[in-house]
């Protein structure tokens, strides 16, 4: 009987253990198993949504709703005064929203500078394709020498 | 049984081609409900708002924060909820703040004066634009009031259509020239007539439909205004609704194009 008892509870124990989840894997706590959800017990996922007032820049409003906590909203630029949007209107002045900032004074100083520092060119005038894929990875980065033979762990061991 | 069509040789003459232009300028705002639809639309937008989750304030409003501040000043925490008391129109149940029985109602933080009823204080001394309150237009425009029919800014809520004064009111027609697509002929004919201030869209480059004369062929091309006017030398031209084209137009031709026309 008790010997009966030990063998089962060896069992039990031995399917516990096949529950273990492997290392990395995801636990995930015993309420969220998933459940048969009853008729009429099922509820939308509806975030809380606020009834908001945008004014577009032309004066015209438009009601939407937004999750955001703000139930009035006023917009600068828009496409009601973007020159992208109303190509036949002289009043309006592409006005760049940045062009205070630090990166836009930068450039105003030192444009000059970006024409003359163009690196390798073409005959044609153009950055050879090596240059372009280079300015890609960023700056400082050397090109991998083609044919070099590369660091390699494995055959450092084997040599031991 | 094949029916073979064929043409009389003795018809020379080939039906002259022209390119009638529908610009129609889209609604802007939506329509005028009926009673029933307005009611159908708040009971639903209260449903919605009954199943609505809480508001996360904490993800919002950080604690400690002045924004929380001005947040918690504007909304008082629900009664709470004392297991000793009776409370008799039934127990509040809470949860992160609010009572789940109903809906969620929140007062926002806004960026003018306010009045204790939630009118708008306006303080005359500070001209600042950016933080006045925001109040929608009216859906009556100045040109509807003083009945402007050129206006592209009346009846906001339904589509209007250009006609044009030719000896009697018509759809701006084009003779076409065999050379040149149809679309492309009413494009050009609408820029000299009316200038090149008219951004719009073609539907296609394709006509809707055509009626067919005795010695002539009409097709008509769709086209949406999206910004700019219709600004003619010495010519009447009006913006008008579906219903009232119906006055403009001959009957008869109306009747065959009524059903591409918007309401």
């Amino acid at each position: 009987m008790f010997r009966g008892l030990g063998y089962t509870q060896n069992a039990f124990q031995r399917t516990f253990t096949r529950g273990i989840a492997m290392k990395g894997d995801v636990h995930l706590s015993g309420r969220r198993v998933m459940r048969k959800i009853k008729l009429g017990k099922a509820r939308p996922a509806i975030f809380h949504q606020f009834e908001t007032l945008v004014e577009l820049s032309d004066g015209s409003v438009i009601k939407r709703r937004s999750q955001a906590p703000k139930d009035e909203i006023r917009m600068l630029n828009d496409q009601r005064n973007s020159t992208l949007w109303n190509p036949h209107r002289s009043d309006l002045i592409s006005v760049d929203p940045n062009a205070a900032g630090k990166v836009n004074k930068f450039k105003q100083r030192f444009a000059s500078f970006d024409e003359v520092s163009s690196g390798e060119q073409d005959k044609n005038g153009k950055p050879s394709i090596n240059e372009s894929f280079l300015d890609l990875l960023g700056q400082n980065v050397q090109e991998v020498a083609k044919g070099g033979k590369l660091f390699d762990k494995k055959q450092k061991n084997k040599k031991k | 049984m094949v029916v073979i069509k064929r043409f009389n040789s003795t018809v020379s003459k080939l039906p002259t081609i022209s390119s009638t232009l529908i610009l129609s300028r889209n609604p802007i705002i939506t329509r005028e409900l009926p009673a029933f639809e307005q009611q159908y639309y708040n009971y639903q937008n209260e449903l919605w708002k009954r199943l609505m989750w809480t508001f996360p304030k904490w993800y919002y409003y950080r604690d400690g924060t002045l924004g929380d501040q001005r947040f918690k000043e504007l909304n008082k925490p629900p009664v709470f909820n004392n297991p000793k008391l009776e409370y008799t129109e039934g127990r509040p149940d809470i949860k992160q703040l609010r009572d789940r029985r109903f809906k969620q109602v929140i007062n926002l933080p806004k960026s003018y004066k306010q009045a204790e009823d939630g009118s708008e204080i306006v303080d005359e001394e500070i001209q600042d634009n950016l933080s006045r309150k925001i109040n929608p237009n009216s859906r009556i425009t100045k040109a509807d009031e003083s009945k402007d029919l050129s206006s592209l800014e009346r009846q906001l809520s339904k589509t209007l259509y250009l006609i044009i004064n030719e000896n009697g009111w018509k759809l701006p027609t084009f003779k076409s020239d065999t050379q040149t697509p149809l679309h492309k002929v009413a494009e050009e004919g609408l820029f000299n007539i009316g200038g090149e201030e008219i951004n719009y869209f073609n539907v296609s480059s394709k006509p809707c439909h055509h009626i067919k004369g005795s010695d002539q062929i009409e097709f008509f091309i769709k086209s949406h205004i999206l910004s700019g006017s219709f600004k003619p030398k010495n010519l009447k031209f009006l913006w008008v609704t579906k219903d009232e084209l119906s006055e403009y137009l001959n009957e008869d031709y109306y009747k065959q194009i009524k059903h591409l026309l918007n309401e």
